[in-house]
């Protein structure tokens, strides 16, 4: 890259701006969740954690959360079974059609989320399975089928097809060497493709604002709401948590299976 | 993968996912579009025919119109502020040493995954009256009693900026990575200064980068619900939200599903004249 | 360890045919060196031994048993990979140890097996090393371990040296060598490199677009190949084009003649290896007048390299002495070709 002290100085400079950009919303965030009072403060006057404790005292916002953790762990658990049989016959089947099939599987990111909403209440309520629970795993499961695909693919792109000859010369049976070789080579695919997957499941609003109804309802509708209808700071505390979950996650996944190489296109 | 027949295994791998997207996705697709083709609420009529009425509404009605105009004007303001704001992170990135480029990826990734909700109310806070940004410009001067600064188009854009940043940096960074740093050494050892190495050279070879980014960010911001929900108001509605109004509100499915046809169709004509005078400008960089 | 035999092996490839009936017989112990130049068909021959590649014709047999039928786990092989294909995600040792794990071998057994196949790569000490921390020399030796822990019938080497610098690759020879005659499995080694080669092998076949031309001994391939092709292939070599008079003698270009018995009249190729021309400063008998256009010294020896008649190129070698005094560039020089080791062959129809 070009080098030269000036131009590394106004680069610098236009990143950092750029980085406190995408990080202040949610550090700010964090600040006044801490706070006393019962309406946003900054600086907060006094400090607490009782915002904290709010979450869980908020019935609707707790079982919602539990229904979307539910939904969210069912569609990522699927969506990584199907999508990664799917990348694994695309990367390494002789199938014709290849790069259409591709786009057809990654095409639900590209369209609008809404439409997948729109277009699947319709279909449901045809078929008489509007506002169920699986109906909403469908939904999701339409929407992030893509990223495993994408990430499976990418992991197995990067590792080497040989190594699938080499177990199979050694001795190992087609299963043996799906199980030893294939499987490992998967894995930070694997593990990306299900974390995006669930956690762009339990945060979907878009999908679900048309699949729920009455008691049926998900933790990023029930957020919405009370965000709508409360001025207090308990979802700024609830917004820490979850970007400091998030945050482990991915540190985590990071550390044991690099999953970031994975995600920058190549 | 050997065996008897490596094709069927191919396609047995692939059917799960194949019928799945087939049965709730292209199908429940199709009928949406059939459903947008019919003239009036729950009109199932079989000898009504099917025809171009609501494409008309789209077209002529004031909001909907108003709203599609503004959600390409919206996207691609987003789309350019995005760009400029990931480009100098992405150059940044070569900068620092491993263990930082390895932290800023981090946050870019956790960021990528934080809730869409969770930012946006990060936004509301941040951009209210009594917010942060209001408080820094009473105490500068430059304001004398707080600007409503939420619940506006500029709120939106901001939310979308930050929403679209990590899908625009990820895939320029990948792209600058993939330039040798030969020659960029070679642009300056023949004498160009780091501004014309940047944009004679590495500027346009990271132009895969910046198509990948620009589509994706564009794409993002035209199917925008949430953010314009939360930080809009409903005269500056995109038309997502108008079409959802009429499913949840109005229960005009024909109607709104011919908006969101609409929509589909002006975002892919877009990319599509996009890609086209991309190709024809970089054509030799290819 | 076993004999292995191609009988008329074809192999067709995307609607082309890529193994036109290729023959070979490698006998118990033997190392036959697979050489040709790039896309002759010498991996597509291994792949098609490994059982990875269909054989639409012809038969394999080891150990006088047909392997056509069997998939590529059940025939016994040991697979050196031209990139090794090491599994990354397993040390070295868990690598040596996969083929006997999958073999369920016991624990105990797969240990002292593993040890002793790191002690015959001198590895020992990197047994808990990942692929990635390892040198391309290593690598090379841990793929080799790992073929060979499994007591393969016969032993497949694509390119083994093919990623090493030139000096690793010297050492790695004497290493192979060396194992091979500790273990004395079956081995064919595919190369394009003639000098790994000729150094390695106990027999070289030579390769052409799909088709074995040739299958000796070193010395004898190098000293008397049966076709032109190989003789070309193989180190440097003059071929010269020449006439087979009615009183069976050999015109040369330039008018001088050798006696020669034995051959019909006609047209005919010469071959001779640059080491048996001798260079002399006026001409002779037999000798063909030449212009040097260069002279590249090669370390034990030097290359006189020159323009004879009709812009035939002519090469020679120059000993170390006569590099004292070496011609300049420019003279005319007299090339006389050794009798006793010119080659004859018959004339193309091209
Ligand atoms: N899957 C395939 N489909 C069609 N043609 C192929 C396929 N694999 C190889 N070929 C062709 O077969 C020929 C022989 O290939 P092969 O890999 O055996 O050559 P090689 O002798 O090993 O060459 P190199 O020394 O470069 O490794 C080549 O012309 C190649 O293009
Ligand atoms: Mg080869």
């Amino acid at each position: 890259m070009p080098d030269a002290k000036g131009f590394r100085i106004v680069v610098a400079t236009l990143a950092l701006l750029g980085l406190a950009f995408l990080v202040f919303p949610v550090i700010f965030t964090g600040v006044v969740a801490f706070g006393g009072s019962i309406f946003i403060e900054f600086p907060p006057q006094s400090l607490s954690l009782r915002w904290f404790e709010n979450i869980g005292r908020i019935n609707r916002i707790w079982d919602a959360t539990i229904t979307s953790l539910y939904i969210g762990l069912i569609t990522a658990a699927l969506a990584t079974a199907m999508g990664a049989a799917a990348a694994l016959a695309l990367v390494r089947s002789p199938l014709p059609g290849k790069a259409m099939l591709t786009s057809l599987l990654l095409s639900p990111i590209a369209l609008p989320i809404v439409a997948i909403g729109i277009a699947l209440i319709q279909f449901f309520i045809l078929l008489g399975m509007a506002f169920t629970w699986w109906s909403l795993v469908i939904g999701h499961l339409v929407l992030v089928i893509a990223y495993p695909v994408r990430t499976v693919a990418a992991a197995l792109t990067l590792s080497n097809p040989s190594l699938e000859e080499a177990g199979a010369s050694l001795g190992a049976s087609p299963w043996q060497v799906f199980r030893t070789v294939t499987l490992p080579q998967m894995a930070p695919g694997l593990v990306s493709g299900f974390l995006f997957a669930f956690l762009i499941s339990f945060d979907n609003y878009p999908i679900s604002v048309f699949l729920v109804r009455g008691e049926l309802t998900t933790l990023p509708i029930e957020l919405f709401n009370y965000i709508s209808q409360n001025l207090d700071p308990t979802p700024a505390a609830f917004s820490s948590a979850y970007v400091a979950v998030v945050a482990a996650l991915i540190l985590l996944a990071e550390r044991r299976w690099r999953i970031i190489s994975l995600s920058i296109p190549r | 993968m050997q065996g008897a027949s490596p094709r069927l295994t191919g396609f047995l791998l692939l059917a799960p996912a194949l019928v799945f997207l087939i049965a709730f996705y292209l199908v429940p697709l199709g009928t949406m579009v059939e459903e947008s083709l019919r003239s009036a609420p729950n009109d199932m009529d079989p000898r009504a025919g099917l025809h171009l009425f609501q494409y008309d509404r789209v077209w002529n009605s004031g909001r909907s119109w108003r709203a599609l105009e503004r959600t390409v004007r919206i996207s691609a303001i987003s789309t350019l502020l995005t760009l400029l704001v990931a480009y100098p992170i992405a150059l940044f990135l070569f900068q620092v040493r491993a263990f930082w480029r390895t932290a800023i990826l981090i946050t870019i990734f956790v960021s990528l995954a934080s809730s869409l909700i969770v930012r946006n109310y990060g936004w509301l806070v941040t951009l209210a009256d009594a917010g942060p940004v209001n408080q820094l410009l009473l105490a500068l001067g430059i304001a004398d009693e707080p600007l409503r600064m939420v619940y506006s188009e500029g709120a939106t854009i901001v939310a979308l900026v930050h929403y679209a940043l990590p899908f625009m940096i990820l895939p320029i960074y990948g792209a600058l990575t993939r330039i040798p740093p030969s020659f960029v050494e070679a642009a300056q050892s023949l004498g160009a200064g780091p501004w014309r190495a940047l944009f004679g050279t590495v500027l346009p070879l990271s132009m895969p980068g910046i198509f990948g980014g620009t589509t994706l960010t564009f794409a993002i911001c035209m199917s925008a619900f949430v953010t314009p929900l939360m930080l809009g108001s409903p005269a500056t509605a995109m038309i997502s939200q108008v079409a959802a109004e009429q499913f949840l509100v109005q229960l005009n499915f024909p109607f709104g599903s011919a908006m969101i046809v609409a929509l589909t169709l002006v975002t892919f004509a877009i990319l599509l004249a996009y890609t086209l005078l991309i190709r024809a400008v970089f054509r030799h960089h290819a | 360890m076993a004999r292995l035999e191609l009988d008329r092996v074809e192999v067709t490839l995307g609607g082309n045919r890529i193994l036109h009936g290729v023959s070979l017989d490698v006998a118990d112990g033997e190392c036959v060196a697979l050489l040709g130049p790039s896309g002759c068909g010498k991996t597509t021959t291994l792949r098609a031994i490994a059982g990875f590649t269909p054989v639409s014709a012809g038969e394999i047999r080891i150990a006088g048993r047909s392997v056509l039928g069997l998939p590529p786990h059940k025939r016994n092989l040991g697979l050196v990979f031209q990139d090794y294909a090491l599994f990354p995600h397993m040390t070295v040792a868990q690598n040596i140890g996969y083929g006997l794990r999958m073999r369920g071998e016991d624990r105990a057994s797969i240990a002292k097996q593993v040890a002793e196949a790191l002690a015959l790569v001198r590895l020992s000490d990197m047994a808990e090393r990942y692929p990635a921390r390892l040198s391309g020399g290593q690598r090379q030796r841990v793929a080799l371990a790992r073929a060979l822990v499994i007591k393969p019938d016969i032993l497949l080497l694509d390119e083994p040296l093919g990623a090493l610098d030139r000096k690793l690759r010297d050492a790695m020879q004497v290493e192979l060598k060396r194992i091979h005659r500790e273990v004395g499995v079956t081995t064919i080694i595919v190369t394009h490199d003639q000098e790994e080669a000729l150094s390695l092998a106990d027999r070289v076949a030579v390769m052409f677009a799909g088709d074995i031309r040739e299958v000796e001994r070193p010395a004898t391939l190098y000293a008397r190949p049966k076709s032109r092709a190989v003789m070309d292939f193989l180190g440097e070599a003059n071929l010269i084009p020449a006439e087979v008079t009615a009183d069976g003698a050999l015109r040369l270009p330039g008018g001088a003649e050798i006696p020669h018995g034995g051959a019909k009249p006609g047209l005919v190729r010469l071959g001779i290896r640059p080491e048996h021309m001798a260079i002399l400063p006026a001409p002779g008998p037999g000798s063909i007048a030449a212009c040097v256009t260069e002279i590249v010294f090669k370390g034990a020896h030097a290359s006189l390299y020159a323009e004879g008649p009709a812009g035939l190129a002519l090469s020679a070698s120059l000993s170390p002495a006569a590099l004292e005094a070496p011609p300049a560039i420019g003279e005319t020089v007299h090339l006389r070709p050794d009798p006793a080791h010119l080659i004859l062959f018959e004339e193309d129809p091209a």
